[in-house]
């Protein structure tokens, strides 16, 4: 097939509707959101996505030559990134879909307590 | 048995209600008694009984997963006890746990030795899981077996093949003293007034506990104590000396009662 290879419409929104998620927005209020941003989807594809993005950041089987560079989330709540035309940058995909990605690691948050010493 | 130098004392049995955080609740209060530092973890996200008397206790929830489990074994601190609180009804998940990660080879890399207490109790639940723990643990265990009057009989137990096993290796048995029901709910009221979970050392030492009561709960402790401190061997590594000691009862010569003339007592 000519044409460069399937990329979700909601990969620039990546960050935003994570954003969202860590809000405890609803799967419905990110779709409003991202309406009044002029892409047009429903929750059960936004939910989807996520899931499969969280996994690995392309379908598995699909080759990707060229990427879009994921929107900063200042970039995304201000001025979302025009899809049709995506800003093409240098191949920012790990190196095999085990490695790992920055954009899918968990946040390094205050780290866990294990054992209380008395 | 010479490269101990930590114990991680735990109970694998899946028997609700037969006293586990109980007793060790009351462990870790004689290991602060005896000075002796101790890491704990509340593990049993029903009940939370260790991590709302001891504030300081973390709270993990190691039963969810391998994963959780893991981690709990590999941030097991270097002090000489550590107490794991379990819930019951994870009997299966631990075992497996512990032969799949290979718990017991990496403790022994670490020069530490499982403490596992076994409830003697006629249920056939405690019974079956007690069996399972001893035939996956074996000698890479050292075992004390508890009996808590106040929650279970041990009549069945033992007259059983296991409780000569038990003996025939020596492990110690850890009677928990009775407690009145009315202590029980002083203790529960006080509580209620001081809007936190007393434990029992704490409850001895609180003035809106009635005196009796008050003694009872320093009775229990005291039989509680001189208990941990007899089979010390088994509950701390070597390497951590007891600070305190805990005070015996005067040992009276006591005289054999004349049957036939019991009123000549001579002082």
């Amino acid at each position: 097939m000519p044409g460069i290879s399937f990329h979700s419409k909601l990969e620039p929104y990546f960050d935003f509707i994570m954003e969202m998620r860590r809000n405890r927005e609803t799967w419905q209020a990110i779709v409003e959101a991202l309406a009044a941003k002029g892409v047009s989807t429903k929750k059960q594809l936004v939910y989807a996505f996520i899931k499969r993005r969280l996994k690995r950041r392309y379908p598995l089987g699909v080759v990707t030559a060229k990427i879009t560079s994921p929107a900063k989330p200042h970039q995304s709540q201000a001025e979302p990134p025009d899809c049709a035309a995506p800003e093409l940058t240098a191949d920012a995909t790990p190196q095999d879909e085990f490695a790992s990605d920055p954009l899918t690691r968990p946040a390094q948050g205050k780290p866990k307590k294990y054992w209380g010493q008395l | 048995m010479s490269d101990i130098n930590h114990r991680l004392i735990t109970c694998f049995q899946s028997s609700g209600r037969i006293g586990k955080s109980t007793a060790l609740e009351s462990l870790i209060s004689w290991a602060r008694f005896a000075g002796i530092p101790i890491a704990t973890v509340d593990c049993d996200a029903e009940h939370r009984t260790l991590s709302k008397r001891f504030p300081e206790a973390a709270f993990i929830d190691a039963t969810s997963s391998h994963d959780e489990f893991l981690q709990l074994i590999m941030a097991l601190p270097d002090m000489p006890m550590a107490v794991a609180d379990f819930p019951a009804q994870a009997t299966d998940f631990l075992l497996g746990a512990v032969e799949s990660l290979r718990v017991l080879d990496a403790l022994e890399a670490r020069e530490i030795r499982l403490t596992v207490l076994m409830f003697a109790a006629d249920d056939p639940t405690a019974t079956a899981s007690m069996a399972k723990t001893y035939r996956a643990l074996g000698d890479r265990a050292d075992y004390v077996l508890v009996k808590n009057p106040a929650r279970f009989r041990s009549h069945t137990f033992d007259e059983s093949a296991l409780a000569e096993v038990f003996k025939r290796k020596g492990a110690p048995v850890l009677d928990l003293p009775p407690i009145t029901a009315t202590t029980l709910q002083a203790i529960e009221a006080a509580s209620a007034e001081q809007k936190r979970h007393l434990t029992f050392a704490e409850a001895a030492k609180t003035a809106s506990i009635p005196q009796i009561c008050r003694y009872e709960i320093e009775f229990y402790l005291n039989r509680f104590y001189l208990q941990c401190e007899d089979n010390a061997r088994i509950l701390i590594p070597e390497s951590a000396p007891i600070q305190n000691k805990v005070v015996r009862p005067g040992t009276k010569s006591v005289q054999p009662i004349d049957e036939f003339n019991p009123l000549s007592i001579h002082e």
